[in-house]
């Protein structure tokens, strides 16, 4: 579990309840360490419902990026079936920025494509932390005209920081860095 | 732009950060929802703050201004629906977030299950265009 900086006091108590019930279960334990860890429990639970009662806009954008959070694929995984991943903008590469395919939802054929942000550093990095690059939003496109051809509805799930912002744009006409001056 | 020429129903679902640009090329749909703990903006509090005010620590006034929240958006009518999340937020009960998304999508792709192409592209031109007539005065 990771706790935001607002969480602070709630990593506090929700730490001490743990303690306590770990030195019960070494079998020094009374029933008073039960009954103080569940005292500790109810002051958790009203603190968490306290913070969330009335977060603000920054304590929001905390939360919104909590990397404990689900990602594309969690949703993806759990919500549809026989998905089919798409890959490649047909021009220069694959981005593993965006994930997307053929799925069914409900039973019901359609295109799914999504931001995926990774769940620890070598898949945050190998999705470059959901910023699409250009090639990223081909791919989307190239589904989308796909969905449109055979008539199937789209679902996107957006979790994106941005798109990626790096130099030297690539394009289909020109997918390649261009070569070295002569 | 493609998200306006297609003649399928288009929905969208804002899970945890929309950042600009990035996030409005996959969210130009019939239907867009939010979690209740995700944001929509056309930049970061933190990029808002240094490019405004040269300091990008004054990322608390910079949220605050940005009306980045689902509660600010649903209000200005930028999104239609706010999906709830467990108490402390999707992180703490992944299972019933995604089940709540899950719901949403099916009632917002129910309500355009009669739309025909034409219908659907013009909706969701209209619903672009009228954004911004709504405003958080009322």
């Amino acid at each position: 579990m990771v706790y935001l900086d607002f969480e602070k006091p709630l990593a506090d108590i929700e730490g001490k309840a743990e303690e306590l019930r770990a030195m019960a279960r070494k079998g020094d334990g009374t029933l008073d360490i039960e009954k103080e860890a569940a005292a500790l429990d109810r002051k958790s639970s009203d603190l968490l419902r306290d913070l969330y009662k009335t977060l603000d806009p920054w304590r929001k954008t905390q939360v919104a990026r909590h990397p404990d959070r689900p990602h594309c694929s969690d949703y993806i995984a759990a919500l549809f079936s026989e998905y089919t991943p798409l890959a490649g903008d047909r021009a220069f590469g694959d981005d593993h920025a965006v994930m997307g395919g053929l799925a069914r939802f409900n039973d019901a054929p359609c295109v799914v494509i999504g931001h995926e942000k990774g769940n620890d550093t070598k898949s945050r990095i190998h999705h470059n932390f959901g910023m699409a690059r250009p090639e990223g939003y081909r791919k989307a496109i190239r589904l989308m005209d796909m969905a449109h051809r055979f008539g199937l509805p789209v679902v996107t799930l957006v979790d994106t920081p941005g798109a990626y912002p790096g130099k030297a744009p690539r394009n289909a006409a020109n997918p390649r860095p261009s070569p070295a001056a002569p | 732009m493609k998200c306006l020429e297609i003649g399928v129903p288009l929905v969208s679902v804002i899970i945890g950060e929309g950042g600009s640009g990035g996030a409005v090329a996959f969210a130009t749909a019939n239907r867009i929802a939010m979690l209740e703990h995700s944001i929509y903006s056309v930049i970061s509090p933190e990029g808002c703050a240094s490019i405004l005010w040269k300091d990008a620590e004054k990322m608390r006034d910079a949220a605050e201004a940005l009306r980045l929240t689902a509660q600010d958006l649903k209000k200005l009518a930028v999104i239609d629906r706010i999906i709830p999340e467990p108490l402390g937020g999707a992180q703490r009960a992944p299972t019933q977030a995604i089940a709540a998304v899950g719901a949403e999508i099916t009632a917002m792709l129910a309500e355009m299950s009669d739309m025909k192409p034409a219908q659907l592209i013009k909706d969701r031109r209209a619903k672009f265009l009228a954004m911004g007539s709504k405003g958080l005065a009322a």
